[in-house]
């Protein structure tokens, strides 16, 4: 028996009621702090493939003319970019093990206080819904801390690809000084694919 | 190229304002340089066997790219005295996958005060050759009064 064997039961919804009971639940209250400082060269990098243009990213001057403290970082990494905490450190077990093509490393260390959500094994997952509010900019040499992972909502559906069921959780994004950068409500689908 | 000589403000926005649309052709060159500057290595935006294992038609947008096509669109419209205040929030509906190009959209929708802040609401979305793949969803940004 496989452990995504729910994904075949016909009353499946029942395997997501643990967490659907745990709405409201913040799974991860204590901060992650990214790996790096965000750097002048990983926003160069970062404007790169999206081909954006506007001068703040890359020019002090320019950004400080137009009333930022500094090169600020594109917003649209807040909640991912500028707070990734890396793939493999030292102080780490290797990433990459085998030579086994399609391994993933495996995911970085959470947070100390970090607990799993009651949610049934699943085998895949990606992005379904974003909401993020700016309180305000991080810039160049600013080390960002990610906190919370609060269970917003939990919808168990069946789509083309699989059964699972969206989710939405909310996060919060800190500077260094402990000033908050970024709220972010960030949804996902994990499911079982179709065989 | 955006013209981040032009300063556009409040007071020249109006509701129904149309954003220039900004394109991206998407080419496993552009997602897999896309993945080492957003730090999203998830297989299924850079192994095509991945992505369709999982149900998906091949590779595809991750949705820090895709934030990415929405700040640029709206950059280029605010202008370097804008400010982005919130984006969402939209849902990512179909996948933006490799070998299509994927155009974002946006049309004001309303202008308002809010204390000292002068605050305009985009309707943004993305379209791809099969349909809309994202959104449509608010972000609202604020822009220099005159």
């Amino acid at each position: 028996m496989s452990d995504t064997d729910w994904a075949r039961a016909d009353d499946w919804e029942q395997a997501w009621q643990p967490l659907i009971d745990s709405i409201g639940t913040d799974f991860s209250p204590a901060g992650k702090d990214a790996i790096d400082a965000i750097e002048k060269g990983a926003i160069r990098k970062y404007v790169e493939p999206l081909e954006m243009d506007c001068p703040i990213f890359v020019d002090e001057d320019v950004a400080k003319a137009h009333g930022y403290e500094g090169i600020p970082a594109p917003t649209s990494g807040i909640s991912q970019t500028w707070i990734e905490t890396g793939i493999w450190t030292a102080d780490r077990d290797p990433a990459w093990p085998t030579n086994d093509r399609d391994a993933t490393p495996p995911r970085p260390p959470a947070a100390g206080d970090a607990i799993e959500p009651p949610s049934p094994p699943t085998s895949a997952a990606f992005a379904t819904d974003i909401e993020i509010e700016y309180h305000r900019d991080a810039y160049v040499g600013d080390r960002l801390t990610s906190s919370g992972n609060r269970l917003i909502s939990c919808l168990p559906k069946q789509t083309s690809v699989g059964r699972g069921a969206f989710q939405i959780y909310e996060s919060y994004v800190h500077n260094q000084a402990g000033e908050l950068i970024a709220t972010v409500r960030r949804g996902l689908y994990s499911y079982v694919p179709f065989e | 190229m955006a013209d981040w000589t032009r300063q556009r403000t409040w007071d020249d926005v109006n509701e129904g304002d149309e954003l220039d649309p900004v394109e991206i052709p998407i080419t496993v060159h552009r997602l897999v340089v896309e993945a080492g500057a957003n730090r999203d290595f998830a297989q299924i935006h850079h192994n095509t066997e991945v992505a369709q294992a999982q149900g998906a038609p091949e590779m595809y947008a991750n949705n820090v790219f895709i934030q990415g096509w929405w700040e640029r669109c709206a950059r280029e419209f605010i202008g370097l005295d804008g400010r982005i205040r919130k984006v969402g929030p939209f849902r990512m509906k179909i996948f933006n996958v490799v070998g299509e190009t994927s155009t974002t959209k946006g049309r004001v929708t309303r202008k308002w005060e809010d204390g000292g802040d002068h605050l305009v609401e985009i309707e943004m979305w993305t379209e791809t050759p099969k349909g809309v793949s994202v959104g449509p969803g608010p972000v609202v940004v604020s822009l220099p009064k005159t």
